[in-house]
């Protein structure tokens, strides 16, 4: 809507306030997942720690293994096939879209040519240059 | 620490690596699809009634509803709590820089409609509304801690006594008394009784 013509000052202004608030909020929320997710890591090396001097990390992964029930080695296939399931629907629904999305389009712009649009791909993922 | 202790705490914490990853990137990302898709819903609907003529396409509330829907879907992946916080300490500055056009207000241009096509367009605003509240709630870790339970305490106090009555015209109430309640009860009697 916006394209085509020059922006005011005012804005340009408005632009750069709403970009730094995204980065901030963006770098923050990063911080945040990138933070607990070293947190567990640390307390799993911790607990690898608290087993060295009693055993080899070969030995760990044996013991580890061999500790695992056929309950819990159903439980984590059944969580990994879940989420193996979901990615692969994902990218099925993915690929729908780009087949329907340039049809939906094309129609809407014959009865509004000055249509404006969300920007995302014809895969339905965030711009390139939106992404943070 | 013993070996087995170790060893659980090990597993636990790949565990909730696992959990941490799948809240936080393959949830988050769901979430993000699952908005666009509401909000791509949202705007096929003002499409049609700009399509059926009960509002101009040129005319400026379709014009704003329209841009406000496909910022929402364009960054919708950067829409957090935090950032509205962000942006809630920062509105009067971020209000004040706002141009008066194009990037007027909604409510304003939506008083230029006429009423029946306005409900409508208003109905379609607070739906949006609704939608990015619910985002932010249910992409939030924090709102996941803490709105949650409350929210589900409160809907038990709402429902509570209408579920119990529910629950008691059913023929597994018999076991469940028999197995939790009574039990219980004879207890409290038993207790009750020493004094």
């Amino acid at each position: 809507m916006m394209q085509g013509r020059r922006r005011s000052k005012e804005e340009l202004d408005a632009q750069v306030r709403i970009r730094r608030i995204d980065a901030t909020a963006s770098v923050a929320n990063t911080l945040i997942r990138f933070a607990g997710l070293g947190f567990v890591a640390l307390c799993a090396w911790r607990s690898i720690a608290a087993l060295a001097g009693q055993k080899t990390l070969a030995s760990i992964g044996i013991t580890l293994l061999g500790k695992v029930y056929v309950s819990e080695a159903a439980a984590w296939l059944l969580a990994v096939g879940s989420v193996g399931y979901g990615v692969v629907q994902r990218q099925l629904r993915r690929r729908e879209i780009a087949r329907f999305a340039p049809l939906v389009r094309d129609r809407e712009r014959a009865i509004d040519p000055k249509r404006t649009s969300s920007q995302l791909t014809d895969r339905g993922d965030t711009k390139p240059g939106d992404q943070v | 620490m013993t070996t087995q202790v170790a060893l659980t705490a090990l597993w636990t914490s790949v565990s909730l690596m696992g959990l941490w990853i799948l809240f936080f990137w393959f949830y988050r990302d769901y979430r993000v699809d699952l908005f666009r898709q509401r909000m791509f819903a949202l705007r096929d609907e003002l499409f049609e009634l700009g399509r059926s003529g009960e509002i101009a396409f040129h005319h400026q509330a379709y014009g704003l509803l329209r841009t406000t829907i496909n910022g929402y879907i364009r960054f919708a992946h950067r829409l957090s709590f935090l950032s509205v916080i962000l942006v809630l300490r920062d509105s009067k500055a971020l209000m004040a820089t706002m141009p008066a056009a194009p990037l007027a207000r909604l409510p304003e241009a939506l008083q230029t409609v006429d009423p029946a096509a306005r409900a409508k367009l208003g109905n379609i605003v607070g739906r949006m509304h609704f939608m990015v509240l619910d985002q932010l709630i249910l992409t939030s870790a924090t709102m996941w801690a803490v709105l949650v339970p409350v929210g589900l305490l409160l809907l038990s106090r709402a429902i509570g006594t209408r579920a119990l009555a529910f629950v008691r015209r059913q023929r597994i109430w018999r076991v469940i008394r028999a197995h939790t309640i009574e039990p219980m009860d004879a207890m409290a009697r038993a207790v009750g009784a020493e004094a």
